[in-house]
C-alpha cells in the first residue's frame, strides 16, 4: 500500500463546462500523437518549403525594380500551366500583378507543397485514431462520460486540424506577413487585405474534407494499416489515374513549344480535357477549389462541380463516421 | 400513482436510485427488454441474469448508449434521454468487455477519464493517484495500459469508474478475471463504497457467491423481464422454516428419533439433515436427540434457499414456459 494512500475521498468541486469536453478528446489525442517519431520528424520538415516561398515573395518584389529577377519570376510561373492569366498580366505590368502573383505564390504553397505534407501527416495521424478506440473498444469508456458522437468526431477532428493548421495556414500567413514587410509599396495591405482571409479559406477547403474522409477510413476497421493503405491509395490511385487520362493534353504542349515569353501554351481543347479528368483525381478537385478560394480559377469552366464533389465527400465520410461510431456504442 | 403500483417494488420505504416504467428495448424483432418496470433503491443491488436476458441492455438504456422504444426510466432523479449529459455525470460505469485507451498509460488514462467528466485538470491528477491507490495500482499506473495483464485491466476499470465520484456505480462483471484474492479485494472496496460513502451499487454478475457476499437486493432478469426483485434475505429465506444440521455419523438414527418427535426430517444431497418447522427455540430438543442416539451434531444452522438454486429454478421456468 502506497505511504500517501489516504483511501476513497469524496469529492465536491465544480466541474468543468459540459460542452467545452471535445477539447479533452482533442488535447490527449495531440499529446498522444506527438510521441511519434515520424510525426514529428514530417512535421519539422514540413516548415521548410516556407523558406523556398519566402524567397519567391522575395525575388517578386525584387522584380518589380530589377528586370533580371523580373526574368526570373516569369520563368517560375510559366511553369504553372493552370494559371496562365497570371503570366499575362506580370509580362504587361509585374506591380499591377501583385494581387495575382502573391496569391498564386500562396497557392503553389498550399496547394502543391503543403497539400503533400499534409497528406503525409494526415496518413501518420489519422489511421490510429479511431481504429485503435475500436481495436480496444474505448468507446464504452468514452461514451459512458458525457460525451456525444459529435463531439467525439469534433476532437478526433481537432487532432488532425491542429496539425494541419499549424503546418499550412500558420505558415501561410507568416508568409502573406514576410510579403508585406519586405515590399516597397506603402499601399500592399490595402491592395491585398483578403488574402488571409483567402488562405483561411483555402486552408479550410484542404484540412477539413482530407480529415473527414481519413476519420471515416479509421473508422472502418480495427486496423490502422487498412486505414493507413486506403489512405494513400485513395490519393495516389487518383492522381496517378488523372496523368495518364491526361496525358494526351501535355503531349501536345510538348510539341507546340515555347508561346509568347510562356513555356507552353494551353488551349481550350487542354483545358476542358484536364476539367473532364479532374473528377477522377480528390487532389485535383482540391487543387480546383483553392485556386478557385484564391481567385485564380480559369473562367472558361464551371467550378460548382467541384465544389459540390468536395462537399459531398466530406458529408458522406462524417455520415460514414458518425454510423460506425454510434453503431459501435450499441452492440 | 399508477405508475409506482405497476412497477416491481424493490425497497418500499427508500427512495429509488433507478426507475423504470414499462420499458422496452427491441433489436429487429427481438425484444431485449419487454415492458420493464422496475425501481431499486439505494444500497448494492444485484443484477443477475442467464446470457441474453437483457442485462447489458439495460445498462445500456440506464446510460442512454440506446434508445428504447417505449416506456421511462429515470436515474437519480433525472429522466432519459432528455438529461442523458447530467447522468452520466453522476454514474460510474465499469464495462465488462476489455476496454482501454490505447497509448495511454494508467495514470494518463484515469487523468483522461476524469477530464472528460468535467474535472480541472490539476484537481483530476491528485485525484486520479488517490483512486489507483484505492484500487490497488502501484508503480504499473506509469506503464502503457496494452502491457497490464487481465486483473490489472480491471483493477484500471474499477478506478476510471470511481474518478469523478459518481452517486451510482454501475459494475459489469467487475471480479472477472481476478485472482481469489483480488476477488476478495474487489469486492471489499466495492462493500466500503456503498457502506462507508454512501455508493448506491448496481452489480450485474454471473459469479452467484459475489452478490450473496456483498448485495442487500437482487433483481433477476430472464428474456428481458424481471423474474424476481427483493431483499436478498427475503429471496433466501424458506418458504417453511427450518434448521439444518451435519451430523458425525449414523444419522438414520437421528433422522428416526427426530420424526418421532414429530418433525419432517429429509436427508439433502450434501448430506446435510433438513429439520423442518423447526425454530432457534426447538434447537434443545435436537441436542437432546442426538445425546440420546448418540450422534454427534457438527454444524446446526437456519435453513435458507440457495440462491444457485433460485436462480436456476427460474432459468428453468422461463426456459419451460418458452418451449
Amino acid at each position: 500500500m502506497p505511504l500517501h494512500d489516504v483511501g476513497y475521498r469524496a469529492w465536491s468541486g465544480e466541474r468543468r463546462w459540459r460542452v467545452l469536453r471535445w477539447l479533452v478528446i482533442a488535447w490527449t489525442g495531440i499529446q498522444l500523437v506527438w510521441r511519434g517519431t515520424w510525426l514529428r520528424r514530417t512535421f519539422m520538415l514540413s516548415f521548410i518549403p516556407m523558406l523556398f516561398m519566402g524567397g519567391g515573395f522575395f525575388i517578386y518584389e525584387q522584380s518589380t525594380t530589377d528586370r533580371g529577377a523580373q526574368r526570373a519570376v516569369a520563368e517560375i510561373l510559366s511553369r504553372n500551366i493552370s494559371i496562365p492569366h497570371v503570366v499575362e498580366a506580370f509580362a504587361e505590368d509585374p506591380v499591377k500583378a501583385r494581387y495575382q502573383v502573391w496569391a498564386s505564390l500562396l497557392l503553389t504553397y498550399v496547394r502543391n507543397l503543403q497539400a503533400f505534407m499534409a497528406l503525409i501527416i494526415i496518413g501518420i495521424i489519422a489511421p490510429k485514431l479511431i481504429s485503435y478506440d475500436l481495436r480496444s473498444r474505448g468507446f464504452l469508456l468514452y461514451f459512458s462520460r458525457p460525451v456525444s458522437t459529435l463531439e467525439y468526431i469534433l476532437g478526433k477532428s481537432a487532432v488532425i486540424w491542429s496539425f494541419l493548421v499549424l503546418s499550412i495556414t500558420i505558415p501561410a500567413l507568416c508568409l502573406y506577413v514576410i510579403g508585406v514587410l519586405i515590399s516597397s509599396e506603402l499601399n500592399v495591405l490595402w491592395i491585398t487585405w483578403d488574402l488571409p482571409l483567402r488562405i483561411l479559406a483555402a486552408s479550410i477547403v484542404l484540412i477539413v474534407p482530407t480529415t473527414a474522409v481519413a476519420l471515416a477510413l479509421s473508422s472502418l476497421t480495427s486496423e490502422s494499416r487498412y486505414a493507413a493503405f486506403s489512405w494513400f491509395a485513395f490519393w495516389i490511385v487518383g492522381w496517378v489515374s488523372f496523368m495518364v487520362l491526361t496525358s494526351d493534353a501535355a503531349h501536345r504542349q510538348v510539341r507546340r513549344g515555347p508561346f509568347r515569353g510562356r513555356r507552353f501554351e494551353i488551349t481550350v481543347e487542354d483545358l476542358e480535357l484536364l476539367d473532364r479528368w479532374t473528377f477522377v483525381s480528390p487532389y485535383h478537385v482540391l487543387g480546383k477549389v483553392q485556386q478557385w478560394v484564391f481567385g485564380l480559377h480559369n473562367s472558361e469552366s464551371a467550378i460548382w462541380p467541384f465544389v459540390v464533389a468536395v462537399i459531398a465527400v466530406t458529408v458522406a465520410s462524417f455520415a460514414i463516421m458518425y454510423y460506425r461510431i454510434s453503431a459501435q456504442q450499441k452492440i | 400513482m399508477p405508475r409506482k403500483s405497476r412497477a416491481v417494488q424493490v425497497g418500499n420505504t427508500l427512495e429509488n436510485v433507478i426507475e423504470l416504467f414499462q420499458v422496452t428495448k427491441r433489436y429487429g424483432r427481438k425484444a431485449a427488454l419487454q415492458d420493464l418496470s422496475l425501481n431499486i433503491p439505494p444500497g448494492i443491488t444485484g443484477l443477475l441474469g442467464p446470457n441474453g436476458s437483457g442485462k447489458s441492455s439495460l445498462i445500456k438504456a440506464l446510460l442512454g448508449l440506446v434508445r428504447v422504444q417505449s416506456g421511462s426510466l429515470s436515474v437519480l432523479g433525472h429522466r432519459l434521454p432528455d438529461d442523458v449529459r447530467i447522468i452520466r455525470d453522476l454514474v460510474g460505469y465499469m464495462p465488462e468487455d476489455d476496454c482501454h485507451i490505447s497509448g495511454l498509460t494508467g495514470i494518463e488514462s484515469i487523468h483522461f477519464m476524469g477530464q472528460l467528466s468535467g474535472l480541472p485538470k490539476r484537481e483530476c491528477l491528485r485525484r486520479a493517484h488517490e483512486i489507483l491507490d484505492f484500487s490497488d495500482i502501484g508503480q504499473e499506473r506509469y506503464r502503457a495500459v496494452e502491457t497490464y495483464s487481465t486483473g490489472m485491466r480491471q483493477k484500471l476499470k474499477f478506478a476510471q469508474t470511481l474518478v469523478h465520484d459518481p452517486q451510482l456505480l454501475i459494475f459489469d462483471e467487475p471480479t472477472t478475471g481476478l485472482d481469489p484474492g483480488q476477488r476478495v479485494a474487489m469486492l471489499q472496496r466495492i462493500e466500503t463504497l456503498a457502506r462507508k460513502h454512501g455508493k448506491s451499487i448496481l452489480l450485474s454478475t454471473h459469479i452467484l457467491p459475489d452478490v450473496k457476499d456483498i448485495c442487500d437486493w437482487i433483481v433477476i432478469l430472464a428474456e428481458g423481464r424481471v423474474k424476481a426483485a427483493d431483499r436478498l434475505s427475503n429471496l433466501l429465506r424458506p418458504v417453511t422454516p427450518g434448521m439444518r444440521l451435519r451430523v458425525l455419523e449414523n444419522h438414520e438414527q437421528l433422522k428416526l428419533e427426530l420424526k418421532a418427535m414429530g418433525w419432517d426430517v429429509q436427508l439433502q444431497d450434501d448430506g446435510m439433515l433438513w429439520v423442518a418447522g423447526v425454530t432457534d427455540e426447538d434447537c434443545q430438543a435436537i441436542w437432546r436427540a442426538a445425546d440420546k442416539t448418540n450422534v454427534s451434531i457438527l454444524s446446526l444452522e437456519p435453513a435458507s434457499n440457495s440462491l444457485e438454486q433460485i436462480f436456476f429454478n427460474i432459468v428453468h421456468e422461463t426456459k419451460h414456459a418458452a418451449a
